[in-house]
């Protein structure tokens, strides 16, 4: 590798390094507007503060069974069409109590796991600057973003899927069904796909390493 | 670990110090003290044998295996 190109790999991992910094503090600013979420719906009285802090946006999922739009293929078909499953966030001015509680928690567990596999992700770049990439630290880290994503696709979707059948129940809208448990939305599993093969990628990487420590431990 | 290196005490029966076995055998100071030490994972043959031919000594002088 020439003097160019390892100029440009330090630029990059200096990048890269700036944009995961960013991401962890909007994380922690995520984090603490969660909390405070959390702080206002404990407050027993309605108070000026409850007006500035609005319930969050929830996520639900519905469906239009009614055929109501048609379909213009090509080759001059039509065909009426109807949206089986659909993904929206409504916004509301009242929520009940429980629910946001709920949500708040979730989501401040979900930016927790976002935000330490941030910190992973920010360790193993500095290594790679430092020139020290092939360690058992950093397979140990690689393991551990990959088990945090995969809970990072569990607890979203768990809560999803709960303010969902939750509000399902009060939710009101002409020719719209709201639904509770979503498969469509479940059973997507390119994220968590993503995890376990960075699982075994971990796993090989913590092999190399460990084989390269006795390498160089070899006299 | 249980293989201990008695480099040092083999050092001290001859009276030779770290730098002169590092010169002679030449194996670096810093992977001799990893040896002396301990912490090495791995010796090979060709090193074991310049040490055993520097120390005038066996290889079970230098390696001990304890339980």
């Amino acid at each position: 590798m020439n003097q160019q190109d390892q100029d440009h790999g330090v630029q990059s991992i200096d990048i890269l390094i700036f944009i995961f910094q960013a991401m962890k503090i909007l994380i922690w600013i995520s984090l603490v507007m969660s909390s405070v979420l959390i702080i206002v719906t404990l407050i027993p009285n309605e108070g000026a503060l409850k007006n500035i802090v609005p319930p969050p946006n929830f996520v639900v999922y519905f469906s239009l069974p009614e055929e109501l739009g048609i379909v213009q293929w090509g080759d001059g078909n039509t065909t009426p069409f109807s949206i089986v499953s659909a993904l929206g966030v409504i916004k509301t001015s009242f929520a009940p109590k429980g629910l946001v509680l709920f949500y708040s928690f979730m989501t401040i567990l979900t930016t927790l796991l976002i935000l330490f596999s941030i910190i992973f992700t920010i360790r193993i770049l500095k290594s790679v600057k430092k020139k020290a990439f092939l360690l058992v630290e950093n397979a140990v880290r690689l393991r551990w973003i990959a088990l945090l994503g995969i809970g990072i696709y569990f607890t979203d979707r768990i809560t999803s899927t709960v303010t969902s059948s939750q509000l399902s129940k009060y939710l009101q809208f002409p020719e719209v069904d709201f639904t509770g448990i979503n498969f469509f939305a479940f059973l997507n599993f390119e994220s968590i796909f993503g995890s376990m093969f960075l699982l075994v990628i971990a796993e090989v990487f913590r092999m190399g390493a460990q084989l390269k420590e006795e390498n160089d431990l070899t006299i | 670990m249980s293989i201990i290196v008695n480099l040092d005490v083999m050092l001290a029966k001859r009276k030779m110090s770290l730098t002169e076995l590092s010169e002679r055998v030449g194996i670096t100071m810093s992977n001799l003290s990893i040896l002396k030490k301990g912490k090495a994972k791995a010796i090979r043959f060709s090193t074991l044998e310049l040490i055993c031919e520097v120390l005038e000594c066996q290889p079970g002088d230098i390696l001990a295996y304890k339980e």
